[in-house]
């Protein structure tokens, strides 16, 4: 008997609301995962091994049986077995675990993550009760729930976690919007591999994944890779992976920038056709002092304090000769701050790699009110790109929400639209683009904020983080032309030591 | 280094006027020029048959333009180098420079008080019917000529600075557009009427005077002008040479709470500022109010703040009477006004929020009008040669050419 979309949604909403009180809502995620894992593969199990009862009944034997399974629970440790045992129920399921990682050394590893379960200062068992009584009611087999589901069901989680935990959120969740329209400019193929550097719950990857099923292409030769430094959220998205029947990935936990963990036999960081990620803005303590050797920082050492073009010049060096492209969700601030990064931004426009800058609407994420953007490089620019940065102003594209504004699947259709005709198929009220020569930023100090090459639509509807961006702009500006008149006006021979200048 | 070879511009710069017939069907597009050499206005385009003029000058690209009639105001300006196709009546003579003089080098002069007293020497006569400066006498005024590289080091430096005001304004426009972002996100409280949170608003008095600026110590009278939006200039004031009429309650109190209650342009009727600085016996014209709050409902700084909001504001355009030259507002309907009015707490926090983005603004404007009080000091220095600029500053030049 097959379950609706909606009656999974509901009942694995209500299971996770079993944790509400003992447990914070930002760490539903940690508890209600692993049991959400745990009894999909085990109904899966029983599903199986009643297929091959079926097909060979009493000639079953272990060897005939083991091809059935996908992954091997050992005796003791299915979802029925253990959830009826009344003492110490935490430190039993937190045994269990680590019996099937075992016994899955290839694929399961580490998949439950390093939640404590066995702490009741943490979970107490009957908020551990309440999750089992509700996961009870939902059979999580092939025949009752697809994969496609499921792995909705799972996304349907992520999601409203994300919600309640709010600003906690941007860490493990990139608005689904932001997601298609990264996957709908990057079109990634068959065949090809899909790396994101810090891939938090996988969503980059599994959206990358749906995106070829749904205009069917097949998804099963896509190869998938991710970095993830926390490692709850790494497990969160193996996970998540699996879910969504996905075989070929590979996903590793650790520092991105401190320690790449794909390398290519030379020992440099190994590249990847499709390289697209969400980020944490502006990290502080991100590395920077093993950088001034790195091959990664292809044009400069970026700022101590601030990461983001640490992992911009990252997924640039993974970038693969020839297919490659990459798709970044960044700050504003990357488009117009100084120093070093000014140094980065010129030298990777100056290398022509540098596709397309398209603004985000306000308010999309759950991190930040500042409004985002989108870098997207290629490896091999178009012939009518070459030479050119293309600019899409996707600011007034969005649907106000109560806490976070939404794209709709118009709105992202047009910015991609816009993306790839290069033009403003909507018209004056869609995406404002514009292909813009290289002499011409060059002219604007390698100055790549959008407001400089289109009249930027959200000025109009005047928003907080909008605002900000334009006054830091300003401000930026207004400190390169003051170091120029310095240099000026103490090459004239004014004296400037009243600002602190040397006049040498 | 030597003195400057002192020249009368007919010997640098020639009369080259370009009279285009007008034909009825072409639209031109029209400059006007503005007075202290602040460069060309642009006017709207007008139709070859909307004019009565048989032709119209057309002015090029670096060429000097003034006005004969306003020439004594400084409406001297050099074209830009990228102007496109634009015209002006032939009350606006151009000159075109010789080699020996850099069209970027007359530009400075004409920002410079001592070419404006020039021109104004040059127009003698009454009131608005003055003279207007002829071509003719305009190439007699002499000027100090430095070499061409001389004059390329000065152009060089001065445009550094320029750029610098120019960001530094734009920093301040955008500093502004987010304070005004931050007004608008005042807290939601009941809606309560103006005058349900206030406990009087005054009007001031108004006599004829001069627009003479007082002296410290003088009795004066705020001008319009002295009330910006949400910004108070203590110094747009005129001396009031007879009291008479005027009260104590008249008088401008430090922290006083003022609103403009009319204004010749409309989108200015209804600033509102705090008086913040206020010099000893400064009076209220009739033009300005000053608005008591009951502190223990509203705060005149949160007041002053949700006045200044976009959303208010609209509304108090909105409600403003009279003819397009003088919108007016009256105390009935400033009293009926609908603000949301939340709690003390909330005001203060929202006071807060404000302050810090309107003192960054108020800093701005004080560093530009610092940096443009430099510009002037700098330029003269230039010219008159205080300050010589090395040849080793052709080092610098040669790194942007």
């Amino acid at each position: 008997m097959t379950i609706t979309q909606h009656e999974l949604e509901s009942r694995l909403w209500d299971a996770a609301n079993a944790l509400r009180g003992p447990v914070d809502p930002a760490d539903f995620k940690t508890y209600v995962f692993p049991m959400l894992f745990w009894k999909w593969i085990s109904d899966t199990w029983v599903h199986e091994h009643d297929a091959a009862f079926d097909a060979y009944g009493d000639d079953l034997d272990d060897e005939i049986e083991a091809d059935f399974h996908r992954f091997e629970l050992p005796e003791g440790t299915l979802w029925s077995e253990v959830t009826e045992r009344v003492t110490n129920l935490g430190a039993e399921i937190a045994k269990t675990f680590q019996r099937i990682e075992m016994a899955n050394p290839r694929s399961l590893a580490g998949v439950f993550g390093d939640a404590s379960w066995g702490n009741q200062e943490r979970i107490p068992e009957s908020a551990l009760l309440g999750l089992i009584r509700a996961f009870n009611k939902i059979r999580l087999d092939p025949s009752t729930v697809s994969h496609d589901l499921l792995g909705a069901g799972y996304e349907y989680l992520l999601k409203n976690f994300a919600d309640e935990s709010g600003k906690k959120a941007g860490e493990f969740f990139t608005p689904r919007e932001v997601v298609n329209l990264l996957v709908g400019i990057l079109q990634p193929e068959p065949g090809e591999s899909v790396y994101d550097p810090s891939c938090g719950s996988g969503g980059m990857l599994v959206a990358t994944i749906n995106q070829l099923r749904e205009s069917g292409k097949d998804h099963r030769t896509l190869r998938a890779y991710g970095q993830e430094i926390n490692l709850t959220t790494a497990s969160i998205a193996r996970m998540n992976l699996f879910l969504h029947e996905i075989e070929d990935f590979d996903i590793k936990r650790g520092d991105t920038l401190r320690a790449p963990a794909f390398k290519a036999p030379s020992g440099a960081v190994r590249q990847f056709d499709v390289v697209i990620a969400n980020p944490p803005f502006s990290l502080a303590d991100w590395g920077a002092d093993r950088w001034s050797s790195d091959p990664r920082a292809i044009c400069g050492v970026p700022p101590a304090k601030n990461g983001d073009y640490a992992f911009v010049q990252h997924m640039v060096s993974s970038m693969k000769p020839g297919s490659g492209r990459v798709g970044v969700v960044m700050p504003h601030g990357v488009l117009f701050r100084g120093g070093a990064e000014a140094k980065i931004r010129q030298g990777l426009i100056e290398k022509d790699v540098l596709e397309a800058v398209i603004g985000l609407p306000p308010k999309l994420f759950y991190s930040t009110d500042i409004p985002a953007c989108l870098l997207i490089f290629r490896d091999q620019k178009p012939a009518e790109r070459k030479d050119h940065v293309l600019f899409i102003d996707g600011s007034a594209r969005f649907a106000k929400g109560k806490k976070q504004n939404l794209m709709s699947e118009d709105d992202v259709r047009a910015v991609i639209g816009a993306y790839q005709t290069g033009s403003d198929s909507a018209g004056e009220s869609g995406a404002n683009v514009r292909l813009v020569p290289l002499e011409e930023i060059e002219q604007n100090g390698f100055d790549l904020n959008i407001g400089r090459y289109i009249k930027v639509a959200a000025e109009e509807t005047a928003d907080l983080g909008t605002a900000l961006v334009a006054y830091a702009d300003a401000r930026q500006h207004r400190i390169d032309t003051e170091a120029v008149m310095f240099e000026r006006l103490a090459a004239a021979g004014v004296d400037l030591s009243v600002f602190g200048v040397s006049s040498e | 280094m030597s003195e400057w070879e002192r020249v009368r511009l007919d010997e640098v710069v020639a009369l080259d006027v370009d009279a285009v017939p007008v034909t009825a069907t072409a639209s031109y597009n029209i400059v006007g020029v503005l007075n202290r050499g602040r460069g060309l206005l642009l006017r709207d385009p007008i139709a070859g048959d909307e004019t009565s003029y048989k032709t119209l000058n057309r002015i090029r690209p670096n060429q000097i333009v003034y006005s004969r009639l306003k020439a004594f105001e400084g409406a001297i300006t050099v074209a830009p180098n990228n102007l496109g196709e634009v015209y002006a009546s032939q009350e606006f003579p151009t000159f075109t420079c010789g080699e020996r003089m850099l069209p970027e080098y007359f530009r400075l002069l004409t920002t410079t008080k001592r070419l404006w007293e020039q021109l104004q020497a040059l127009s003698t006569g009454m009131g608005g019917r003055r003279e207007r400066v002829k071509p003719a006498d305009f190439l007699t005024i002499e000027v100090a000529l430095p070499s061409l590289p001389e004059q390329r080091r000065i152009v060089d430096v001065m445009a550094s600075v320029d750029t610098q005001i120019y960001g530094l304004d734009a920093e301040r426009q955008k500093a502004a557009s987010l304070l005004a972002v931050v007004r608008d996100a005042h807290p939601e409280g009941a809606e309560r009427e103006l005058r349900s949170v206030i406990s009087g608003i005054q009007g001031g008095k108004s006599v004829q005077t001069s627009d003479e600026k007082p002296r410290t110590g003088d009795p004066a009278v705020l001008k319009l002008s002295a009330i910006q939006l949400g910004a108070f200039v203590g110094t747009e004031a005129k001396r009031l040479a007879d009291l008479t009429g005027y009260t104590n309650a008249h008088q401008v109190t430090e922290g006083d709470l003022l609103i403009t209650r009319a204004s010749g342009s409309f989108d200015r009727v209804g600033y509102a500022a705090i008086a913040r600085n206020v010099a000893p016996q400064t009076y209220l014209p009739d033009l300005i109010w000053r608005i008591q709050t009951k502190p223990e409902v509203c705060q005149t700084p949160f007041l002053a703040h949700l006045l200044c909001s976009p959303s208010v504001r609209s509304t108090i355009t909105a409600s403003a009477r009279g003819t397009a030259s003088m919108r007016k507002i009256n105390k009935a309907l400033l009293g009926s006004l609908r603000l949301p009015i939340p709690s003390l707490e909330e005001q203060a926090k929202y006071v807060q929020h404000c302050d810090a983005v309107a003192f960054a603004v108020a800093d701005l404007d004080l560093e530009l009008a610092n940096l443009r009080a430099f510009r002037s000091a700098l330029l003269a220095s230039l010219l008159n040669q205080e300050i010589e600029i090395p040849e080793a500053y052709d080092a610098l030049l040669a790194e942007v050419s």
